[in-house]
Formats: C-alpha cells, sequence, structure tokens
C-alpha cells in the first residue's frame, strides 16, 4: 500500500497549491513584462496558465472524492508538467528579450520550454483510458497504459540527446544538431508522435467499447465526456472568429477536464441529456437566427436601396423577425429534437401531455398509462391525505417502499401542494430522463387524481357514517321489538289467559253478565295482542337476525296470506346492515304490492351474484308506484345508505317491480 | 295425563299451568330449557310443550330442545308454542310422519278447549299445525312444486283448516259455507294428492304434510 488514506489528498492538494503559485507568479512575472489581455488570452501561455491553475485543483478534488480513481493524479500531474512549461517561458520572455541578460541559466530554461508539452503529450491517452473510473475498461485494453511508458522513456532520451537544443526561435544563433544525433532526435521524436497517436486512438476505441458495455450510468458519464469534448471544439472555433471572443479558449481549455469530473462525480448525471438536447436546440437556434438575420438585413437592403440611411431599417426589420420568429421556431426545434434524441421518452411524455388534456378520461386510467409509459406494470401512485396518511387511488391505505432493493418511489407536487409519490422499479431511476419528464408532464393528472381521491376518502366517510346511523337505528328498532315480545305481549297474554281461566273454574250456565264482561275482556285483550303482532310486522323479525334474509323473507312472506310468491332465496348471511336493508326492501314492496293491488299476486325473489344481493318485488297490481311515496321513498335513502341502489318500473298501464342492487362481499 | 311446560315467562307457565292442571293433567313447570331432560327422565311426560324464544338467546331454544326430545326413545309428544310465526325453523320437526307433534301460535291458548283439544291429541301421537302456520309454510314451497300449482286458493285454505285436524262441519262452519261444498273442496284435495277420501283424522292431517313435503322437497 502507498501513503495512508489523508496523506494522498495532503499531497494532491499541495500539488495543487504549488501549481496555483506557479501560475500567480507566472501571470505576475508577464504582466510586469509587459503581456496585455489580449495576448494572455490569444496565446499558448494564458491558456498554459490557466490550465496550471484548475487542472491540478479538479485533480486534487476528485482524489479526495474518490481515492481509488487515479484520473485525480493525472489532473493533478498536468499543473507541474505545464507548470514547467509556463516558468520557462516566462524566464526566457524576461533573460532574452524584457530584460536580456538579467536572470541566469537562460539555456536551461529554452531546453525546459521544449521540453514540457512534449511530456504532456503522454498522459493525454490516459486521460482517455482511465476514464471514468481511473481503470483501463479491462486487461486487454491494459495494454495501452504502457504506451505512456514507453513515450517517456523516448522523450527523455531525445531531450538528453538535442541538449542544448532551445525550444523558442528566440535566440539570435539557435544552435543546431547534425549527424547521429539529429537521426537519433528525429526517430525517437516520430516514434513518440506515433506511439501517442496510436495511444489516443486506443484509448477513445476503449471509452466507446466501455459505454457500449456500460449501463446507462456509464453511458451517461459518456455522454459529459463527448460534450465536453464538443464543447472545447466548438469554444476554440468560436474564439478564432474575432479577437473579441478570444478568451472563449480560455474557457475552452478547461471544458474536457471540468466535464470530464462531473461525470466521475456523477454530480446531476442524468441532466447530460437535458443539457445535450437544450445545447442543441439553441445552438440550431443562434446558427438558423445568425443566417436569417443576415439574409433579412441583406434582403432588406437591397429592397430599400442604397446602404447608409437604410441601414438602420434593416437591422431593425430584421431583428423583428427574428424575434417574431424566435417562440414558435424554438418550438419546432425543440420537438424535433427531442423527438431525434430520445424517442421513447417523447412519446410517452406525449401520450402522458394528452391525456392530461382530455377531461373525459378518468383519472383511474392514470396508473395504467403511467404503468404503460414507464413499462413498469406495478407502478403506484399514492398520495398524502389531509390526516397524514398514504392511500392509493381507490383510497386504501399504502405504505411506501423502504430499502427495497427493486423498488422505490419519487415524490410529485409543488411547493404547497398536496403531495403524492410514484412507486416504481428502482431501475428506471438510472433510465436517463424518461421517469423525471413523464412526470414532470404528468403532474397536473396526477394533482388531479389525488383530489379525487380525497373526495373519495370523504365520500367513503360519509358514507360509512351513513351506514352507522342505520346500523344503530336497527339495533333500536330489534330491541323494541323484543320489548314489544318479551314485555307487553306476554303480560297481555297472561292476563288474558289467567282471566279465561277464571272464567272457566267459575263458570255457570246460563252466563252470567260477569261472565260475559270477562269473555269481552278477554276478546279485547287477544286483540290487543294481535295488534302489538301487527306493530312488531314494520320491524325486522328475529328470524333475520338468526337465519339471515331466507329465514326473514319467508316469514314475511308468511304474513301475506298465500298471495305472495318466494322464489330462491340464498342462504348466504351477509352484514346485518345488508339484511336489514334487504328485508325491509321486501316488506315495504310487498306492503306497497298489497296496498295498490288489493287483489294482485307478488313475487318476491332474491339472487346473490357477483358481490351483489338483489332483490326484486313483482306484482300484477295496478301500477303507477313512486319512489316518492312515504314508504318507497325511505327505502331509497337506506338502500343508498348501504351502497345499493333501488329502481322502480311501474308503468301506468300495470304491473310493479321493484329491485334493490346491495353491495354484499 | 303427565305434562311438562317450558316458558321463561312465569305468568304465561302460571297460566299454562292452571288450565292443564284444572282440566286434571299432572303439570309440570320450567322456566328454561336447561333441566328438560332431567325432569322428563324422571317423570316421563306424555307431552311436552315449549315456548321457542325463551332466555338467554331468544332466537330459537325451543326448537332445539324439541329436536333432542325427539331423538329420545320413547319420545314424549312436543307441543311448540311462538308468539311469532316462524314455520320455517320448526318445519324440520315435521318431516316425518311419526306424529306426535304440533306448533301452535300462543294467542290459541286463549281458545281453551281447541287448546286442550290440540294437547291430547299431541300427546296421542296426533299432529296440531296452527292454521296460519299451515299457511305460511303452503304460501313457502316452491310454485314450481308438483302440487301447489294444482290447489286453488280456497282449496289451500281448506287444507290449513284439514291441517288443524277440524272436520268438515267445522270446516263449514269457520268458512261458513255448506257442508256439501266443503265436502267437495276436500275430495278435490284428496283427488289432487292422490290419497282416497277416508275419514280419518290423522289420514287428514297426513295429507297436509305429505303435500308440505313433497312441495319442501
Amino acid at each position: 500500500m502507498g501513503p495512508s488514506r489523508t496523506a494522498r489528498p495532503i499531497a494532491a492538494w499541495a500539488i495543487a497549491a504549488a501549481s496555483v503559485t506557479i501560475a500567480c507568479w507566472a501571470t505576475v512575472v508577464a504582466v510586469r513584462d509587459g503581456l496585455s489581455w489580449q495576448s494572455f488570452a490569444r496565446e499558448n501561455l494564458g491558456f498554459s496558465i490557466v490550465l496550471v491553475a484548475t487542472m491540478p485543483i479538479l485533480g486534487a478534488f476528485v482524489v479526495t472524492r474518490h481515492p481509488a480513481n487515479r484520473l485525480g493524479w493525472v489532473f493533478c500531474l498536468v499543473g507541474p508538467l505545464r507548470g514547467i512549461e509556463v516558468i520557462a517561458d516566462v524566464w526566457v520572455r524576461h533573460t532574452y528579450v524584457v530584460d536580456p541578460g538579467s536572470w541566469p541559466a537562460g539555456p536551461v530554461a529554452t531546453w525546459l520550454l521544449f521540453a514540457g508539452p512534449l511530456f504532456l503529450l503522454t498522459i493525454a491517452p490516459l486521460m482517455v483510458l482511465w476514464f471514468p473510473d481511473g481503470r483501463a475498461p479491462s486487461a486487454r485494453w491494459r495494454r495501452v497504459e504502457i504506451a505512456p511508458v514507453v513515450v517517456v522513456l523516448l522523450l527523455a532520451s531525445l531531450l538528453v540527446l538535442c541538449w542544448p537544443l532551445r525550444g523558442q526561435r528566440l535566440l539570435p544563433d539557435p544552435p543546431v544538431v547534425h549527424g547521429w544525433r539529429r537521426a537519433a532526435i528525429l526517430v525517437c521524436l516520430v516514434a513518440s508522435i506515433v506511439i501517442v497517436i496510436g495511444a489516443l486512438l486506443a484509448a477513445f476505441a476503449s471509452l466507446i467499447s466501455r459505454v457500449r458495455r456500460g449501463d446507462a450510468a456509464v453511458r451517461a458519464q459518456g455522454k459529459w465526456f463527448v460534450f465536453g469534448a464538443a464543447a472545447t471544439f466548438a469554444l476554440n472555433l468560436v474564439g478564432d472568429l474575432s479577437p473579441a471572443l478570444a478568451p472563449l479558449r480560455l474557457v475552452a481549455a478547461i471544458a474536457l477536464p471540468v466535464f470530464s469530473v462531473v461525470a466521475i462525480e456523477r454530480y446531476r448525471l442524468w441532466e447530460i441529456d437535458r443539457l445535450i438536447n437544450r445545447t442543441v436546440v439553441y445552438g440550431v437556434l443562434t446558427a438558423s437566427g445568425a443566417l436569417l438575420y443576415a439574409c433579412a438585413a441583406v434582403s432588406v437592403g437591397l429592397v430599400v436601396g442604397g446602404s447608409g440611411a437604410s441601414a438602420p431599417v434593416a437591422v431593425a426589420a430584421s431583428t423583428l423577425l427574428v424575434a417574431a420568429l424566435f417562440a414558435p421556431a424554438r418550438r419546432r426545434v425543440q420537438r424535433g429534437v427531442d423527438r431525434r434524441f430520445d424517442r421513447r421518452a417523447f412519446d410517452a411524455v406525449a401520450r402522458v401531455r394528452e391525456f392530461g388534456d382530455r377531461h373525459d378520461r378518468e383519472p383511474v386510467e392514470l396508473r395504467a398509462l403511467l404503468a404503460e409509459v414507464l413499462r413498469d406494470p406495478d407502478v403506484v401512485l399514492c398520495f398524502e391525505t389531509s390526516e397524514g396518511g398514504l392511500v392509493d387511488q381507490a383510497g386504501a391505505a399504502i405504505a411506501l417502499p423502504s430499502n427495497d432493493a427493486d423498488r422505490t418511489f419519487t415524490l410529485v407536487g409543488a411547493v404547497g401542494a398536496p403531495i403524492s409519490a410514484v412507486v416504481h422499479r428502482r431501475s428506471l431511476l438510472g433510465d436517463g430522463r424518461l421517469l423525471t419528464d413523464v412526470l414532470r408532464a404528468a403532474r397536473s393528472s396526477i394533482e388531479r387524481a389525488h383530489l379525487q381521491a380525497d373526495l373519495r376518502i370523504q365520500l367513503d366517510a360519509v358514507q360509512r357514517s351513513r351506514a352507522r346511523l342505520l346500523e344503530a337505528t336497527d339495533a333500536e328498532r330489534r330491541r323494541i321489538e323484543r320489548d314489544l315480545h318479551d314485555g307487553a305481549q306476554q303480560r297481555l297474554l297472561a292476563l288474558a289467559l289467567r282471566l279465561r281461566t277464571e272464567q272457566r273454574r267459575h263458570a255457570v250456565v246460563p252466563a252470567t253478565s260477569t261472565d260475559l264482561l270477562l269473555s269481552a275482556a278477554v276478546d279485547e285483550l287477544a286483540a290487543a295482542v294481535n295488534e302489538l303482532r301487527t306493530m312488531t310486522h314494520g320491524m325486522p323479525p328475529p328470524a333475520l337476525s338468526s337465519g339471515g334474509v331466507a329465514a326473514g323473507f319467508r316469514e314475511l312472506v308468511g304474513r301475506h296470506d298465500g298471495r305472495v310468491r318466494l322464489l330462491g332465496v340464498p342462504d348466504h348471511r351477509h352484514a346485518s346492515i345488508v339484511e336489514a336493508t334487504a328485508w325491509f326492501v321486501a316488506s315495504e314492496g310487498l306492503a306497497n304490492a298489497t296496498k295498490h293491488a288489493a287483489h294482485a299476486q307478488a313475487t318476491l325473489l332474491a339472487s346473490c351474484e357477483g358481490g351483489l344481493l338483489r332483490v326484486t318485488v313483482v306484482d300484477d297490481g295496478t301500477g303507477g308506484a313512486t319512489l316518492d311515496g312515504s314508504g318507497l321513498g325511505g327505502l331509497v335513502d337506506r338502500v343508498d345508505a348501504c351502497g345499493g341502489r333501488l329502481r322502480l318500473h311501474s308503468p301506468t298501464d300495470g304491473g310493479t317491480e321493484l329491485t334493490a342492487e346491495l353491495p354484499c362481499e | 295425563m303427565r305434562v311438562v311446560v317450558v316458558d321463561d315467562s312465569a305468568l304465561i307457565r302460571e297460566g299454562l299451568l292452571r288450565i292443564l292442571a284444572d282440566d286434571g293433567m299432572d303439570v309440570v313447570a320450567l322456566a328454561s330449557a336447561d333441566g328438560l331432560d332431567e325432569t322428563v327422565d324422571r317423570t316421563t311426560p306424555d307431552i311436552v310443550i315449549l315456548d321457542i324464544r325463551m332466555a338467554p338467546d331468544f332466537s330459537d331454544e325451543g326448537i332445539r330442545a324439541a329436536h333432542q326430545l325427539r331423538a329420545r326413545n320413547p319420545a314424549p309428544g312436543v307441543l311448540l308454542l311462538s308468539q311469532h310465526l316462524d314455520a320455517h325453523s320448526a318445519w324440520e320437526l315435521f318431516r316425518d310422519d311419526r306424529g306426535g307433534i304440533g306448533y301452535l301460535l300462543k294467542d290459541r291458548v286463549l281458545d281453551i278447549d281447541d287448546f286442550l283439544a290440540s294437547v291430547r291429541r299431541v300427546a296421542a301421537g296426533g299432529t296440531a299445525l296452527d292454521p296460519q302456520v299451515v299457511r305460511q309454510l303452503v304460501s313457502l314451497t316452491r310454485p314450481g312444486g308438483r302440487l301447489r300449482s294444482t290447489l286453488s286458493e280456497r282449496e289451500r285454505e281448506v287444507l290449513g283448516l284439514m291441517a288443524e285436524g277440524l272436520t268438515n262441519v267445522a270446516i263449514a262452519e269457520r268458512l261458513t259455507v255448506g257442508i256439501r261444498t266443503v265436502e267437495t273442496h276436500v275430495n278435490r284435495v284428496f283427488t289432487k294428492l292422490g290419497l282416497l277420501p277416508e275419514g280419518h283424522e290423522h289420514r287428514r292431517v297426513a295429507a297436509v304434510l305429505s303435500y308440505l313435503r313433497d312441495a319442501a322437497d
């Protein structure tokens, strides 16, 4: 093992500090020796100073954050290597041009000036080969690492051979090398260049192979690198256009290293697609805008005629034209670029947008749509309720996945808006911009679904409270029924029985007035008992709670003197509220049938299928019944409170059909 | 004749006890079905009169007790009394044709002579069915049944009175029609049920029961 873990970053930052010091010293000396901003921006020295000042800092940063990544050291190394060249450059200028002979070791400085750039070449292939993790992609590619070693050896021998050859042609009489040494130098130089070019090509090939075989993250890192290279190229190109743009070349010098470090650090790794996308869009826009501007200016100039006075008109007209076309052109170019760059994300976003624009779509379909476009059949939408819980679209409580290898979630929602979450497969996070783009496009739809879920929850709560009220009423009814049966009815009956017995015991012939009075009293009592029984007829019988709908219906039908037929009643048991409601529907329906259709035949039937208990009362009476009547009207509310549906079909030309459908899971 | 009365209402229990005792019967009264088995073992009654709905659950304690009594050998007659019309729950007891079983609404007791006759009939192995109970059973039977569709409403009414054990004369009185009319109805019922019109009382009830059994199967 090398130095300890803390020693490495310290060494790296020391190199960085030394490099920055060199850059500062060189800048100060160069400025004192008459360096202007223009020449700093355009000449090699400025470029080098920028590199010396920035590269080792980036390198030390990488060494600190990723100690195993050798690219950090490569970046650091650029500082001293380029630093030697910078020192030599400034030194040579001072001692040969500005103040001849003032500083010693002029020949050494010119010699170093020649050597620096050569050594820099040796590490260039490594910056590509080791990107982004500091290792060659495989053992096969590791052979490329030999190239820099060979080149260093070649360059070292070359430098020894060419001493005291001076690099810059600043000397009045540059020494010339002749004979075998010249040949050897040439061989070394050519060999080094060939090897470096070969190594660079191999390194790029390795990067391509790495990106091809790598996962989405490596692909994104590769894109950052390529973007950096393209940026360097483009900035250099633009920088050459005019002296005013020359500083762009300084930016170009560090573009590639900066983007490399972003890729290594994986900072906002997935934004690269958006960055490329936007760059292309605005690049295309700028180029076409400039072209249009030029064409328009020339055309207007030609039409108006002359140059001097009409020039402002041409400029104004062209500017207006470009400005007017900017927004539509931007949309068009953006769509084109979107489609070309990531067809899948583009299509997905288009579908989600279309969904959001159409108001006839049920938000329930949103989950299915997201599952389809995200290619994850198990996508779950969940919403935070006002109580702080999480529910799915149906309003059922749900938990977010935690520390799951496969599933994770992304939060959706603006600040202050209700928060929703989309649970999806973890791999979507590494799948470019598909997830972010789709969720961004789906945001309003998701918020709408959230509101709907809230509504559903509230509706459920109301429904439940209605059902509870109904259940309480039913329980109260049962209690009253029992009290009547076990209390009043029994007492009256017992009293009648007692009177009857006494009457019998003391019976005489012919009957006395007392006897007749007793008879009448017993009859009255019997009538009272009967009346009490009839009173309880509007209440569900005990048979309903003990034997369910089947027993309750049988009892009910028995009350109707054979004019009611009962067709197939399922024996299933249901929640007491459902059974009571079914009974009330039957009871009221039959009461209605016998009330309005004196001699009609009625049929009561019930079935239980697909989670629905269906109760139907049919009669062949006069028809024309409505749900407004107090009996049937009350039924509507009751059935509704159960979450069911009541239908009445009663044409005025006869016949009535009352059907209730009650959910009975 | 020995009788066991089971009813959780003290007043009713007392009333029944008086009626039966006044008629010269040997009566033991119980407040619940709990000690029934033991009492039956001890007293070997001819008939047990059971209230259907009793403490503690107020559902069908009497019917469960009746099933246990019917499983005994020899089985005493069982007469069920109910404040409510819930014939279906008692129907199982009538499915076999062993007799010695009855089901009456409680207020029938007020017609003491009829009630005592029913008690004796059941004790002797006969059957007593409340007309309302029969009506309920008849209306509950499926219309697709082979026999039900063949009887008219009047015939069903007559059948109910027959099940109660009334003679043709009594039926004529009850329906305030002529005896000839009743005989016609009864004969037609028997014909439709495929039974010979004999005058035997039990056979008349059996006719009703066999009709109900047929339809309920």
